[in-house]
């Protein structure tokens, strides 16, 4: 299966950029002596105390609204640090101008995946797959009992996703890197098992139960997760560190590989 | 995830020190991203000169007020004074560099007839999400670096670009050719 979809989008911006001027830094400290010494300022602490008063109360709230697992609109995923992470999502884009699209990341309704549960060198993981409301297929990710809890949301059109599954048995979508690279994506239902192969197999790849994002009387599918230990980030990052590869063991006994 | 998800950003290239930035850690910044910097400044300002402009007019203010940064990251700093150069001028970028992004800004491609198709494709993405892709592809910055370049979380980042991308690819590979 092709998957260089990662280059597509930063080769056709590159493409309309035109170069810069190499070295034009003298300019800056020119202009930069037009506007005087550097300086320093420090907030008043009357302003500082009120920021951390407001600051705490907000944390009480929010967290309140956590611990009480009820999404702000759409259906829970049951995990409410998953919930927090839709609504300030599509909180943050409420405040779009009048006619402009606003992205909603909480689930449809009765799309929502059982938990997927895995660990990584002592970190717990949580997911769960799901269809929002404008026909993306998504699955999202947390480190529930971090102290510093970090998740992220990855999504594909629902068209998209169904014709990259028939074209082959796993669909790498997305993903980050640095530290762990965490690559998502999904399989169709015939995929009993994945594993990492070539030059990194010290990764986990967590897969799915099957599930019907799009409703009760369509294919299942699943989804899944690849981490690894880490590699360089930026948007022509491999999803995968390099030479690595996942194998996919089909319900028939067959093999294919996905390779990025 | 973090980035779609990664869910812990790799430490930032660079990073300040407790407060106050050290004015070669400012040259760095400049020389590994003033171009990425205009390009996504001509977003905004529309040509690639004027936002050429508004970067070199940033970086001067965030050398003459180095003083005042806080931590974080250097890099969103700076775009944050850089883009209000762009929209304002200098008095307002003082002022943006410690209250954010605004809410109005809608930024397009400079040269639409470039690649209509990329373009058309952009229009449809909300406002906010095309500056995150913009700061993305253009900027190179992190998911952490847009996350404060913005001030919104890194999920909301890793969620809206990661729509975005799933929007764009439809668009621009609609037989999935490069899925």
């Amino acid at each position: 299966m092709s998957t260089d979809s990662d280059q597509l989008l930063p080769d056709r911006f590159a493409r309309l950029a035109p170069k810069a001027d190499v070295d034009d830094w003298a300019d800056v400290l020119c202009r930069a002596e037009r506007l005087g010494p550097p300086s320093s300022r420090r907030a008043p602490r009357r302003v500082l105390l009120v920021a951390a008063v407001l600051a705490g109360l907000f944390a009480l709230a929010g967290g309140a609204l956590a611990l009480s697992g009820v999404s702000l609109s759409g259906e829970s995923t049951g995990v409410p640090a998953i919930d927090g992470l839709l609504d300030g999502a599509t909180r943050d884009f409420a405040d779009v101008p009048p006619g402009s699209p606003r992205p909603r990341f909480q689930p449809q309704r009765g799309s929502v995946s059982e938990k997927l549960r895995f660990q990584f060198r002592a970190h717990n993981y949580t997911a769960v797959g799901f269809r929002t409301r404008d026909r993306s297929v998504c699955s999202a990710l947390v480190e529930p009992r971090s102290k510093r809890p970090n998740g992220g949301i990855g999504c594909i059109g629902a068209r998209s996703l169904r014709r990259a599954l028939a074209q082959g048995p796993v669909h790498l979508s997305g993903g980050g890197g640095g530290w762990p690279t965490i690559a998502h994506g999904f399989a169709r239902a015939e995929v009993v098992g994945l594993a990492l192969t070539g030059a990194r197999r010290d990764g986990v790849v967590a897969l799915s139960e099957p599930w019907r994002p799009r409703g009760p009387d369509t294919e299942p599918i699943r989804f899944f997760y690849v981490v690894t230990k880490g590699e360089p980030t930026g948007p022509r990052a491999p999803l995968l560190p390099k030479g690595t590869r996942i194998e996919a063991r089909l319900a028939d006994g067959s093999v294919s590989e996905l390779q990025r | 995830m973090v980035s779609p998800h990664g869910l812990k950003e790799p430490p930032l290239s660079i990073v300040s020190e407790a407060v106050g930035a050290d004015a070669r850690a400012i040259e760095e910044v400049y020389r590994a991203r003033h171009e990425g910097f205009r390009n996504a400044l001509a977003t905004v300002t529309g040509s690639y000169d004027s936002a050429h402009d508004a970067v070199q007019e940033g970086f001067a203010i965030a050398l003459a007020k180095r003083g005042q940064f806080r931590g974080g990251s250097l890099e969103a700093w700076i775009w944050r004074i850089a883009l209000s150069c762009a929209l304002d001028g200098r008095r307002s970028a003082r002022r943006l560099a410690l209250n954010g992004v605004p809410d109005k800004l809608d930024p397009q491609l400079p040269d639409p007839v470039g690649d209509p198709e990329l373009a058309s494709a952009v229009r449809t993405l909300a406002p906010r999400q095309r500056l995150m892709v913009f700061l993305r592809y253009y900027a190179d910055l992190s998911y952490a670096q847009i996350a404060e370049a913005c001030g919104v979380s890194e999920g909301t980042v890793a969620a809206a670009l990661s729509q975005a991308r799933a929007v764009l690819l439809e668009a621009l590979d609609p037989e999935g050719v490069h899925r």
